[in-house]
């Protein structure tokens, strides 16, 4: 059996994978959580702690670069799972004959991104590889943060009845990569929304106490809900017409034959929280994005299953994104 | 097995018999070899990145009234 | 104005007396009805069939193989459609694992001239219906135009006709039948002609969830009056003559020849070759009739595209038949019946 490029779209096949190669031998109690970042106990204190590898083509797009990538995927995974992001490390495969001003371009953007998410980078390393052996640019970055309070998020602290709110309108980032696909011939890009999430998540720990929150990245809104449902045993109920998609994203859906559910963002999360806490957690999110929305609830039924409820109020499984998303005329 | 998308003619290119569309703000080329008496402003049905027939007026008049409706989530 | 549309149907299904069995007959009518959940909201009054009009799902295995094998030599075009359809033997991604040449088209133009400018010997994929076709014509005319000489099309095109035709005099029970409305697009009000004649009301609908209510409403009120005539419920696009300039076109490159479904087995004049004036772009490998293989692995796709059996029914289904590990198409195909049915089937 070969890697696929489906191992790598975050859904399923990812999932299997992990469960398959990499859990069985790297096995340990902060792993075993399976979350955005993982709760590591040193000398009494618990850092958090997360590692991703960006290997996004193009390297630079509307909206931002694989810099402000790097930084902005890994300071979200230690923010949604309850940790301040503080230093990041940041190791750059370069390929042979990358031009120095693009270098200087994309590392400016990680400067700047960081000082917005108060990160200091604080360890890096640099490779150049033979030309042909990877594409430009591949950044990977690992952060630790500390506990913003001692509610940290988890799926036990999920029950039936909390309201599940995204912070945005989904797809973004996916619908802007798909658009620079020279195969689809599309004119127009569109904008990415790549952005870092620290300061509105320490906004809503403060006040809304979330039970859970997760960003939503590969395999888009779907994918992470069915990750909730999974990991929490319990089932989730959202409503079609309550879920935002910009009407550009829903275009180039329409004209490629995809579904925005299943594209990734990279400046967007689900927060869930108490009901008592719903009117106060959307407000301040809509603050930064008007578009945020409650999309649905945790439930006891149908556990481990994510059901939709759609616009002609029929119900159907939201499932996993089971491979690759690709464009169809069928 | 046909995914079809309604668009909007923005401009044609007349020797090439094709013409630039847009969908809710995306825009792409498509072919209107298989149309006659196309002008910008006529909506179609595109599949396969070709135009297959012009939709009603009435149906131009109704999508126009909704993208209206929905032109306020794309201001961010 | 939905609710009100979904109580009249349900209103008009108890007054017939009986659940009513209506099939559909194209791939994106399948997605849109389980997408939309309603086998969730017609769960008492309405059993939803899939019929054999998934170009993708009823591509033989062989054509599959071949076009895979191609990939070793030529630069290979294809609908992201394709890409995971396994073939007898192997399937387009396990090419494109291999070989690295298998591109996705989003239209039949971009692969004439992506594939003329790199000059490379291209093969490109042509599968679809006959609201395809049409735009596999432009493209084979574009070739001609400008004297393209690198590129030949495996073709696969079927007709709709045909293959409906028989579902339907195999087919007894069916009560309602879904027109695919962008086939009609192009074949116009006048290219169902035929159907009247068994005796089942149907209604050209659209894609949209209220397109299909509207659709299934017509559906139901034509049973209830035993009215056969044809009905158009996508008129914003389809004509009563349907695209002529598009059928002149198919008519002036293409001929029928017979041709295999997968599943079904060879119909005769089902499907569409090159005519002799321009057999030169046309891979000699196209068109190559198959036998049904799919009894050896238990695979009952042929069944379920005639509406004889539902996923559900199927030994294999969600067992050792899923969307990760098809058996056949129906189950890979993002329309199939199958792979609807596992997305999409727990809210039934």
């Amino acid at each position: 059996m070969k890697i696929t490029r489906a191992h790598g779209n975050g859904g399923r096949q990812t999932a299997e994978l992990l469960e398959k190669v990499f859990f069985p031998r790297f096995s340990s109690a902060p792993l075993n959580e399976r979350a955005d970042a993982s709760s590591l106990p040193i000398a009494g204190h618990t850092i958090g702690h997360t590692i991703d590898g960006f290997v996004v083509s193009p390297y630079i797009f509307e909206g931002g670069d694989i810099g402000k990538l790097a930084v902005c995927g890994t300071v979200n995974d230690l923010a949604v799972s309850g940790f301040r992001p503080l230093y990041l490390s940041a190791a750059f495969m370069i390929e042979e004959g990358f031009a120095l001003s693009e270098l200087e371009r994309v590392v400016t953007s990680m400067q700047q991104t960081a000082a917005a998410s108060g990160v200091t980078i604080a360890a890096g390393d640099t490779k150049v590889v033979e030309k042909g052996s990877l594409d430009k640019i591949f950044i990977t970055t690992a952060g630790i943060g500390t506990p913003f309070d001692d509610e940290m998020p988890s799926f036990q602290r999920l029950h039936p009845g909390q309201s599940i709110i995204v912070s945005g309108d989904v797809g973004r980032h996916g619908a802007c990569i798909y658009s620079h696909n020279s195969d689809l011939g599309l004119d127009q890009h569109v904008a990415s929304d790549c952005e870092p999430l620290v300061d509105i998540i320490t906004q809503i720990k403060k006040s809304c106490h979330p039970a859970f929150m997760r960003d939503l990245t590969r395999g888009g809104l779907a994918t992470a809900l069915n990750e909730i449902a999974a990991g929490a045993s319990l089932g989730v109920s959202v409503q079609e017409t309550s879920i935002p998609v910009s009407s550009q994203v829903a275009g180039l859906c329409d004209i490629l034959g995809l579904d925005p559910l299943y594209l990734a963002c990279e400046g967007r999360f689900v927060a869930i929280v108490d009901a008592a806490h719903q009117a106060e957690t959307l407000q301040l999110l809509r603050a930064a994005h008007a578009s945020a929305a409650v999309i649905g609830k945790v439930t006891a039924e149908h556990p481990g299953q994510v059901l939709l409820t759609t616009a002609f109020r029929g119900t159907r499984i939201l499932d996993m994104l089971y491979y690759e998303m690709l464009p169809r005329i069928c | 097995m046909c995914v079809g998308y309604p668009a909007k003619i923005t401009e044609l290119v007349p020797d090439l018999k094709c013409a630039y569309v847009e969908c809710r703000g995306i825009r792409t080329a498509v072919s209107v070899a298989l149309l006659d008496d196309i002008v910008p402003g006529d909506y179609v049905l595109v599949h396969a990145g070709a135009a297959l027939e012009k939709l009603t007026r009435e149906t131009a008049a109704e999508i126009e009234a909704v993208l209206e409706e929905l032109g306020s989530l794309n201001d961010e | 104005m939905t609710n009100e549309l979904i109580d009249q149907i349900k209103k008009n299904i108890r007054r017939y007396g009986q659940r009513l069995k209506i099939m559909e007959v194209c791939g994106t009518h399948t997605t849109a009805i389980h997408r939309n959940g309603f086998p969730s909201i017609f769960q008492e009054e309405i059993d939803f069939l899939s019929g054999p009009g998934c170009p993708v799902c009823v591509t033989g295995g062989a054509f599959i193989d071949r076009l895979a094998g191609l990939a070793k030599t030529a630069e290979v075009y294809t609908f992201g459609d394709m890409i995971r359809v396994p073939g007898n033997q192997t399937s387009l991604d396990q090419a494109r694992l291999a070989f690295g040449n298998v591109r996705i088209m989003l239209s039949p133009l971009d692969a004439v001239r992506k594939a003329a400018s790199s000059g490379i010997p291209s093969i490109i994929a042509a599968v679809g219906f006959d609201t395809t076709a049409p735009v596999f014509a432009l493209a084979v005319e574009l070739c001609c135009q400008e004297r393209i000489t690198n590129i030949s099309f495996l073709t696969e095109l079927k007709t709709l006709e045909t293959p409906l035709r028989y579902l339907l005099a195999a087919n007894q029970s069916i009560d309602g039948l879904i027109l695919p409305g962008h086939v009609a697009t192009v074949v116009g009000e006048q290219g169902f002609s035929y159907v009247p004649y068994y005796r089942i009301p149907s209604v050209i609908m659209g894609f949209e969830g209220t397109d299909i209510l509207r659709g299934l409403l017509t559906i139901t009120s034509s049973l209830l009056a035993g009215d056969y005539c044809v009905k158009n419920e996508y008129s914003r696009v389809v004509r009563p003559l349907g695209n002529l300039k598009a059928q002149a076109l198919v008519d002036r490159y293409y001929q029928p020849c017979d041709t295999y479904f997968r599943g079904i087995g060879t119909l005769p004049g089902a499907g569409l070759k090159l005519r002799a004036s321009y057999a030169s772009l046309e891979h000699p490998d196209s068109s190559s009739l198959e036998t049904i293989s799919q009894h050896d692995t238990g695979c009952r796709c042929g069944d379920i595209l005639m509406g004889r059996l539902k996923p559900n029914q199927c030994e294999l289904f969600g067992a050792a038949c899923r969307p990760d590990n098809p058996r056949g198409a129906c189950m890979v195909s993002a329309e199939g019946s199958c792979a609807a049915y596992f997305r999409y089937r727990g809210g039934i």
